[in-house]
């Protein structure tokens, strides 16, 4: 039975030129795991927020949306509050009150039921989310992952039957963002609650889910199997902008031309391999050796350019920096040493509270080290890049915005709007624009303070695969223009294929640091997931495109092999 | 610094302690008496130590150590009033009285300023909206809000200030900070409302107005509530009888009467000492009791 259908709903935001859905048909199954997957601005969540009557945005609506084969307009609201449960992507400002216990408690409170009602809805929901520690907390002092957590619960605790989640891991770290998924992916299995979620991380849900709605341009351009959307992703020839966020096995997979199930975990993705290249034989491992440090003789330096810096002066010099927050607080970094080159691309691995932020804060001269020295080389501008670029933003229109940069000149601006894309979006107000634009602008503005050195603290945070992209190829082009980066990330596979150098931070030092194939491969967990699927053939390949490569070789260098059934 | 384990006041049942608060600090401003200055400003000083810690309650000495000196000092120096002259200073007569007077409204106020560090380290924004909360749960939602806005805002502001401290070049002079810390203001404030759009669409999926509210709360009232609560109960009412019936109370000038009044004047003295020592006698009773749980286990 359905639990949600959209019928031919079309619907237009008010003085907009185009609908933002376009008789959009879906229908949700009880018990579903649906992700609604789609480019930024494709109207994934405009279709979500028809499904809650409370958040239905203001414009012309055409078609219906039937709740249990009811109109949802005519849903008594009390009914709406309690069987839809609407979590949001920004984890802060949903929270309403000052406590946990407070937070998960609002919802129940609104309904108006008594105390001893709330109390236990709100244990349950604590026992099953694992919150006991942080009960009595502040909502203010809890991790961004707990607060998306908090909001899930909350939501939880009014009981829904449909839970509807838009874009709910966009501003957590990989960490936070898989644990929340989990969280959700319990709420189906053990709760039975219908969920409706939207995903750029289509690696993590694609296992999990049970069907794929695809999006395009305000239209459903697809539904089906998670496999069946993978396989209609990997087959065009020209690459849709979803195909980035595939996981690593569906893209390895259908490059190299096999049939069969089409693998969606590093699980099955590592069995596949095994099947095309047999055992590992002696030779096989010797030769993508071969073929990589072939291409390097070439003299084009991999794929990522040169890595060697070593003979060239620093721009920024962290020496045997100590740390700690207070006299009595334990020592956050211990006598770590640091050294960014220029135009060199270097990035800050390391886990939660590793002391990567703090270490960029001492880098940008906001911190003092107690022992050891942060050395700056003359003529260095260093800025650095925000987590959120909104705290960069002043004025109403991102033209103003570059303008007020570039003191008042309006060549320079245009020129730097040129350069980073951004000419067509200059009206806009910087508010509006989407996670990868708004930190393209912010980037312009830092160069257009002159800056020559970049700290990024997480600049993939938010950012679907194909924004990503596009912000690893800006990278790459400042770099490769002299710009030295430096940034703090959690993204594994962001940092494998696109940084110079790699550095590994765990108990305040710098554990291990490297070119990134020389990094990855010596890692035996903390490494891509291309390199845990092929890595026993391939040790040196870590990125989706090399371990393809390979592979190809090796199956065109080997006896013709019957194909894969 | 970590904070000293003292738990058992701060966990009675918030109406014991509001009750508690309230006897304690009008009796203080109700007895006008050396005696009774000096027990009240004694309790809260043991108290707020025992809640805050050494290093805490230093700081807070520094602060009230001062003020309590500069009004004990300054009535005999400007007040002349009293008829048990003690020296001359600066040609003016210092009288007994004047002296008397400035110490017990200096211990006074001070004793009042020690009592609301406690109430406040006491008495969390939960457990005052709990009381109130059931009265107005409009406001009460908008006080817990407001407290959950200012330090998420502190956070942002902070982070917009030091990007852009980052960004800044070189010194910058006055007309320019200040047209820094308008921008930033500026930015905080966009900010802050696109966050409000978000919170309002959250509290509106999540049912709110459509009833009047519940205020849901963590607190039980158990029998060591209600002990406690008849203890504090019993100790008000002598205290409160004695006042009534005049003891408790001096008067300063033209001299002083009224200093001692004979053993209902003792009785009430004792009840109040009681009183004000309340909270720490229970948590010395408490530390006791973990030092024998440690033994028989």
């Amino acid at each position: 039975m359905a639990l949600l259908r959209f019928c031919q709903l079309s619907f237009a935001y008010p003085n907009a030129a185009v609908r933002a859905l376009d008789k959009v048909d879906l229908e949700l199954r009880e018990g579903e795991y649906l992700v609604l997957a789609g480019p930024s601005g494709c109207g994934k969540t405009t279709l979500l927020r028809h499904a809650k009557p409370e958040l239905v945005p203001a414009g012309a609506i055409e078609g219906q949306v039937l709740y249990r084969e009811q109109p949802l307009a005519e849903l008594d609201p009390f009914c709406a509050a309690t069987r839809i449960g609407f979590v949001q992507q920004n984890p802060d400002n949903q929270i309403v009150t000052d406590y946990v216990w407070h937070e998960l408690a609002f919802g129940l409170e609104n309904l108006g039921l008594p105390t001893a009602a709330i109390r236990r809805r709100v244990a349950e929901m604590a026992a099953f989310f694992g919150m006991e520690t942080w009960f009595r907390s502040k909502t203010t002092e809890i991790s961004g992952g707990q607060k998306q957590l908090l909001n899930l619960a909350s939501v939880l605790a009014m009981d829904p039957e449909l839970l509807i989640l838009d874009e709910p891991t966009a501003m957590l770290d990989p960490l936070a963002a898989r644990a929340l998924l989990d969280a959700v992916r319990r709420v189906n299995k053990e709760l039975g609650v219908t969920v409706l979620l939207t995903e750029h991380r289509l690696e993590e849900v694609f296992p999990v889910a049970d069907r794929v709605a695809m999006m395009d341009g305000g239209r459903l351009a697809a539904l089906g199997r998670p496999q069946q959307i993978a396989r209609l992703l990997t087959d065009k020839a020209d690459r849709h902008q979803l195909y980035f966020g595939l996981p690593a096995a569906a893209r390895i997979f259908s490059e190299l031309g096999a049939t069969g199930d089409m693998p969606l975990t590093v699980r099955d993705g590592r069995a596949v391999v095994k099947e095309m290249l047999g055992p590992v034989e002696k030779e096989e491992e010797m030769q993508p050796h071969r073929h990589l440090s072939g291409r390097r003789k070439d003299g084009k330096e991999g794929k990522n350019g040169k890595s060697d810096f070593s003979k060239e002066k620093p721009v920024l010099q962290a020496d045997e920096v100590w740390f700690r927050y207070g006299e009595e607080g334990p020592d956050v970094l211990r006598g770590l040493d640091l050294r960014l080159y220029p135009g060199e691309r270097l990035c800050l691995l390391g886990g939660n509270g590793a002391g990567k932020t703090t270490l960029l804060s001492l880098l940008a001269e906001s911190k003092k080290p107690y022992r050891g020295k942060v050395r700056r080389a003359p003529g260095v501008k260093l800025c650095m890049l925000p987590q959120n670029p909104r705290s960069l933003f002043t004025f109403d229109s991102l033209g103003r915005e570059l303008l007020e940069s570039a003191d008042g000149d309006q060549e320079r601006a245009d020129a730097m709007a040129e350069r980073l894309g951004l000419t067509g979006l200059l009206d806009r107000h910087p508010y509006d624009l989407s996670g990868g634009e708004a930190q393209r602008a912010a980037v312009g503005k830092l160069l257009l303070r002159q800056a020559n050195v970049l700290l990024l603290d997480e600049p993939t945070k938010g950012l679907d695969a194909y924004a990503k992209k596009n912000l690893a190829e800006l990278l790459v082009r400042l770099s490769e223009e002299g710009t030295s980066l430096l940034t703090v990330t959690h993204d594994i596979e962001f940092a494998a294929e696109h940084m110079q150098r790699c550095a590994f931070i765990f108990d305040g030092l710098v554990i291990s640091e490297g070119e990134p194939h020389q990094f990855f491969t010596g890692n035996r967990f903390y490494t891509t997931a291309a390199q845990l699927i092929a890595g026993e053939y391939f040790p040196q390949a870590i990125t989706c495109g090399e371990v393809i490569a390979a592979c190809q070789s090796c199956l065109s260098a080997a006896a013709p092999r019957p194909p894969l059934g | 610094m970590s904070k000293p384990r003292q738990r058992f006041f701060i966990n009675l049942h918030p109406a014991a302690c509001m009750f508690y608060f309230v006897a304690v600090l009008i009796f203080t401003l109700l007895c006008m008496h050396p005696a009774f200055s000096a027990l009240s400003l004694a309790g809260a000083l043991s108290f707020a130590w025992r809640l805050k810690g050494g290093a805490s309650i230093k700081k807070t000495l520094y602060f009230v150590g001062p003020m309590f000196l500069l009004i004990a000092l300054a009535n005999p120096l400007f007040n002349h009033r009293g008829v048990t002259m003690l020296f001359m200073a600066f040609d003016q007569w210092i009288t007994l009285e004047a002296t008397l007077y400035g110490l017990v409204s200096a211990s006074q106020l001070a004793a009042v300023i020690l009592w609301f560090v406690c109430y406040q380290e006491v008495m969390t924004s939960d457990k005052f909206l709990y009381l109130f909360g059931q009265v107005a749960p409009g406001s009460s939602l908008l006080i817990t809000m407001t407290l959950r806005l200012i330090p998420a805002m502190q956070a942002t502001s902070r982070s917009i200030r030091e990007t852009h401290a980052l960004m800044a070049e070189g010194e910058q002079r006055l007309f320019q900070k200040l047209g820094t810390a308008l921008r930033n203001l500026s930015t905080l404030l966009t900010w802050s409302m696109e966050n409000a759009v978000e919170t309002a669409d959250s509290m509106r999926a999540r049912g709110y107005g459509l009833r009047r509210r519940s205020t849901f709360h963590l607190f039980h009232f158990d029998s060591r509530d209600a002990r406690t609560l008849g203890l504090m109960a019993a100790l008000t009412v002598v205290t409160l009888l004695g006042r009534c019936f005049g003891h408790g109370y001096m008067e300063f000038y033209p001299r002083l009467v009224g200093l001692t009044t004979g053993a209902p004047g003792f009785i009430m003295a004792g009840a109040f000492a009681l009183l004000v020592f309340l909270p720490t006698i229970l948590e010395a009773k408490e530390a006791v009791r973990w030092r024998c749980y440690g033994f028989a286990n």
